[in-house]
């Protein structure tokens, strides 16, 4: 048995390095001389600043690159640093791995850069992430016909245009993940094209346009202010959803309204936030299709039991002929008395689906 | 019975008939294959779970015969043992109403219940096997174990004879001393 674990492939050791930092991979070169050049065929770079002393990490990241087999394709290069690294370096090292048929850049940077064409062009990319960045794209255009996703978390853009340019180049996205962008400036007349293939988008910003997205499957938002509002747009695939508002408007049920293929909701709510407005009964307008239809599951969390809250999880319980969980998970700040309260005034409500279940946290 | 039924009732006979052309179709579509491991054991494996196995798709494009018949489809490296864990695996991984915290808390108890000479000689069954989402844990998994280890530590996980001499390993570490490689 000893010889056939001593057989174990180079190409599956490989792999096993690729999960560890480089440095570490880089130290397995002590354990044997089979193990010498081994660390140079792994298809990772894997960079922390915070773990290397900050005089030593430009000439090691330059080592480390120039020390890696050069016929051998390099995977992901995923580049950590807080101190505020030279963009220039940078640059040099991103245009080393991005001749490497690169498909996952993983950036946190700390520094204010303009990515070069060597990035933004780069054929072979499909996963893109970028935090801790000023970035700005000066008038280079961007081709990542191959991206699927892009998560930016962070990231102030120089300018809207920069963010827009950049999704226009990236038209093959699947997933797309933005928290906390900034615009420095706002161009004239920025559009932001409709991204057809986008399946999944969460956004946790104010700076972004739903209409950009109205083609996804699953949305989750948080909602930081009103910009933008008045433009939500029908979406016509979405079916599950995840909510969050720091603001009083739009109301869910006006949002719902606008998800005609809804089936699956979670609602997390902020305090002090009253999303759910005049009692949903006495509303006269027809139920919307998503909850009497397609709804099969709810969740609420951070539930306080006002009376708009109640409200809401009562009209959906009483509208829902599909629904199959009601999930509400209370407000921990709330005592035992009170959650027996609520538990009962939610079960005391009648379901309109049979195969509801009602489970309360 | 069934004679008299020809004769008289021809009919229902073809619905019955069609009927039963349709249960073989559903039965087909959740048939078996048959495995045989290393040590001669044989499995019968649902279709659905042996189809996620590299190995068994290209023994099926190679003679795509075996899939009807009842020959077994040869394992040639991958033992009982390591199959009964696959198929644990993947079945529980292929299960609809898994969530994601029974599949976290599944994978723990899985990778906790293996020492480490069963952890390798999974790894190497699982490559051999093709199978990319168990191998893929299994390569993590390692990682994560020899992660922030001594040397010698890493060295008997792997059953490594270190072949360097002493002044060539204290030579080597001293090279990359400047970048501050080195083992915790």
């Amino acid at each position: 048995m000893a010889d056939r674990i001593s057989s174990i492939p180079d190409a599956l050791l490989c792999h096993i390095l690729s999960f560890l930092p480089t440095k570490a991979a880089v130290a397995t070169s002590f354990l044997s001389r089979r193990w010498k050049t081994l660390w140079r065929t792994v298809p990772v770079l894997d960079f922390n600043q915070e773990t290397y002393s900050r005089s030593k990490f430009d000439n090691s990241v330059y080592t480390f690159i120039l020390s890696r087999d050069f016929d051998q394709p390099l995977q992901r290069f995923c580049l950590r640093s807080s101190f505020g690294t030279d963009p220039a370096k940078v640059n040099v090292w991103l245009a080393a791995a991005t001749q490497r048929k690169l498909e996952h850049l993983d950036l946190s940077l700390d520094c204010s850069i303009v990515l070069f064409s060597s990035v933004l062009q780069c054929k072979t990319l499909t996963v893109f992430k970028l935090s801790n960045v000023h970035f700005s794209l000066k008038s280079c255009s961007v081709d990542l016909r191959r991206l699927k996703i892009l998560h930016l978390s962070s990231v102030t853009f120089f300018q809207d245009k920069d963010f827009a340019d950049l999704l226009s180049g990236s038209f093959n996205l699947e997933d797309l993940e933005v928290t906390d962008l900034y615009f420095d400036n706002y161009a004239d007349g920025t559009k932001f094209i409709r991204l057809p293939k986008l399946v999944s988008v969460h956004v946790f910003t104010r700076e972004f346009l739903l209409e950009a997205a109205n083609n996804v499957q699953f949305l989750r938002i948080n909602w930081m202010d009103d910009r933008g509002l008045g433009l939500i747009p029908e979406f016509e695939n979405l079916t599950h959803l995840k909510f969050s508002s720091y603001i009083q408007q739009p109301l869910v049920l006006d949002l719902i309204k606008h998800c005609p293929k809804l089936q699956n909701l979670v609602i997390y709510k902020q305090e002090n936030i009253e999303l759910f407005g005049e009692d949903p009964e006495g509303d006269s307008q027809p139920v919307p299709l998503c909850i009497s239809l397609h709804l099969k599951e709810c969740t609420f969390k951070n539930y306080g039991g006002s009376k708009g809250e109640f409200g809401f999880l009562k009209y959906v319980m009483q509208n829902a002929r599909n629904l199959r969980t009601m999930t509400v998970v209370s407000n921990n700040r709330v005592d035992e008395g009170r959650k027996l309260a609520m538990l009962r005034n939610l079960s005391l409500c009648r379901r309109c689906s049979p195969i509801c279940k009602l489970s309360f946290e | 019975m069934a004679e008299e039924t020809e004769s008289t009732k021809t009919e229902p006979l073809k619905t019955a008939e069609e009927e039963f052309k349709k249960l073989e179709i559903t039965e087909e579509e959740e048939s078996e294959l048959k495995l045989e491991t290393s040590d001669h054991v044989t499995f019968m494996v649902e279709a659905s779970i042996a189809m996620k196995f590299g190995a068994v798709q290209q023994y099926l494009e190679v003679s795509p015969a075996a899939s009807a018949s009842a020959t077994a489809i040869p394992l040639h490296n991958v033992a009982s043992r390591e199959l009964i864990l696959i198929l644990e695996y993947y079945r529980m991984h292929d299960w609809v109403d898994a969530g994601e915290r029974d599949l976290k808390e599944f994978d723990e108890r899985f990778l906790k219940d293996l020492n480490y000479e069963e952890l390798k000689e999974l790894l190497l069954a699982a490559n051999y096997l093709n199978v990319e989402k168990l191998f893929n844990f299994l390569t993590k998994s390692i990682a994560n174990i020899i992660r922030n280890k001594d040397v010698e530590f890493v060295r008997t996980f792997f059953g490594i004879d270190n072949d360097y001499t002493p002044e060539e390993e204290a030579a080597y570490r001293e090279e990359n001393a400047w970048a501050g490689v080195k083992f915790v």
